[in-house]
């Protein structure tokens, strides 16, 4: 198993066992990797976002 | 192993209000450590009846402290002045170097963690009462005499749960407030579950987190899990080797001799130490320190060079005004090598509390000299620190 995480700090990282990951670099995690520089790079937002309103169509328009 | 002192880590970062514990981030290469939480159990004597002295043990007031020795590279040795003196201000960029001057004010207080096995111990309300810089084989080093506000790393799960459970109670054998020292994105181990706070209750008792089953039964063990280590790049320790010193009389003139070797005095052993006299006290609202503040602080300098001149016995005995200012240079940072690491340590009033100059079969006469840095009232300060570095000033 394993994750993938973003270096959220401002400097260069070297994680044992892993590597050096860069500001905002992402990187794949053992499962139980817990450091507070960095965050769960595939966590859903928080809301959806919205979805655009489709165009209207001639089809509408005529209707 | 669990076991290999090596696997261990430090791990510091300022508090934005004192005693408000956070996570570290910056991870410390660490040389050694011997904080202890001093707990003040005392045997219980009362009268009970039985022709025997105690039969429990009493909780008493409890403090945190104890050393951190570490080696001081530029960026390193920043937060270990950020926690002793006050940071004044910042100025360059990550091209040019960050340069950071320290002066006497109320320092930041950290959040330190010392991961030992399998569990971590966070000290919380962290200030230094001492800090030590001398050179060890000529590399600078850090040694920290801290005292703490409080400790979380292992408690004991107070409420049986079943079932998935959004939050655990902890027992309070330690602290009415167990929970203390905990904060949000914590991984607490009970009993081999593995929970990651989502909450830490103002009742003292209880944390939460996304429902889990964790199905353990009241006293299970709870443990605070380490993170895992995330390094900066490692610069080297500052060393003596390329240290600058300057005498003169006054800071200023001090400065200009430190400011080239041909002007600057060679010495061969130096050490620098802070001190705030921390004032540390039990009282109501807690069992461990609610109060840990700075008194009148005061700094020292112990030197050796060479006894060329009287100058400095003469010094010594009619209690002469010398300014002293340090400049230890390390790597370069720009690119094109016109920007370095540099700690620069002024001391603009310093004067003689001992002198030695013994003489030993074979050896070389030296002026062994400790000073008391003493407050100038023309330059309206006793010490400056300035550091030259790649940590931005948003770290301290």
């Amino acid at each position: 198993m394993a994750k993938k995480v973003k270096n959220t700090s401002d400097a260069e990282l070297a994680i044992p066992g892993v590597g050096v990951v860069p500001p905002q670099g992402v990187v794949e995690v053992p499962d139980d990797f817990h450091n507070a520089n960095f965050v769960d790079a595939e966590a859903a937002p928080a809301t959806a976002p919205k979805k655009a309103s489709p165009k209207p169509t001639l089809e509408d328009a005529k209707a | 192993m669990p076991y290999l002192a090596d696997n261990a880590y430090l791990a510091i970062k300022p508090e934005s209000a004192a005693g408000t514990a956070v996570i570290p981030t910056v991870f410390v290469p660490l040389v050694s450590e011997s904080i202890k939480t001093v707990v003040n159990h005392t045997p219980d004597k009362r009268i009970k009846g039985i022709d025997w002295a105690s039969t429990g043990m009493l909780r008493g007031f409890r403090s945190h402290e104890g050393e951190i020795v570490i080696l001081g590279d530029a960026d390193t040795v920043g937060h270990f002045l950020n926690m002793v003196l006050a940071k004044s201000s910042t100025t360059g960029d990550a091209t040019d170097g960050y340069t950071h001057t320290f002066a006497v004010g109320t320092p930041d207080t950290y959040t330190i963690e010392i991961k030992k096995g399998n569990h971590v111990v966070r000290y919380f309300g962290v200030s230094v009462d001492e800090l030590k810089l001398d050179f060890v084989d000529g590399q600078l080093q850090v040694t920290a005499s801290i005292k703490a506000m409080g400790q979380f790393s292992v408690a004991t799960l107070g409420v049986t749960t079943s079932g998935a459970v959004t939050s655990i109670t902890l027992d309070d054998e330690y602290d009415i407030a167990p929970n203390r020292g905990l904060v949000v994105g914590d991984k607490l181990d009970v009993d081999g579950v593995e929970v990651t706070l989502t909450s830490v209750n103002a009742n003292g008792v209880a944390v939460g987190f996304t429902s889990t089953t964790v199905g353990k039964s009241a006293g299970v063990r709870v443990f605070l899990k380490p993170q895992t280590v995330s390094l900066a790049t490692l610069q080297e320790p500052l060393r003596l080797g390329n240290a600058l010193v300057g005498f003169g009389a006054d800071e200023s003139a001090a400065t200009t001799a430190a400011g080239s070797r041909s002007t600057a005095t060679a010495v061969y052993d130096l050490s620098v130490t802070f001190r705030n006299n921390l004032f540390v006290t039990n009282g109501s609202n807690r069992l461990d320190p609610v109060l840990i503040t700075p008194r009148s602080r005061e700094a020292e300098l112990m030197l050796k060079q060479l006894f060329a001149t009287v100058e400095q016995r003469t010094k010594f005995l009619e209690r002469g005004k010398q300014g002293v200012t340090m400049v230890v240079l390390g790597k370069f940072i720009k690119s094109d090598f016109s920007t370095q690491e540099k700690l620069t340590i002024k001391f603009h009033d310093a004067r003689q509390t001992d002198h030695g100059y013994a003489l030993n079969v074979g050896d070389l006469i030296m002026d062994e000299q400790n000073f008391a840095a003493l407050y100038d009232s023309s330059d309206a300060k006793a010490v400056s620190v300035e550091l030259v570095n790649r940590t931005a000033g948003t770290a301290y």
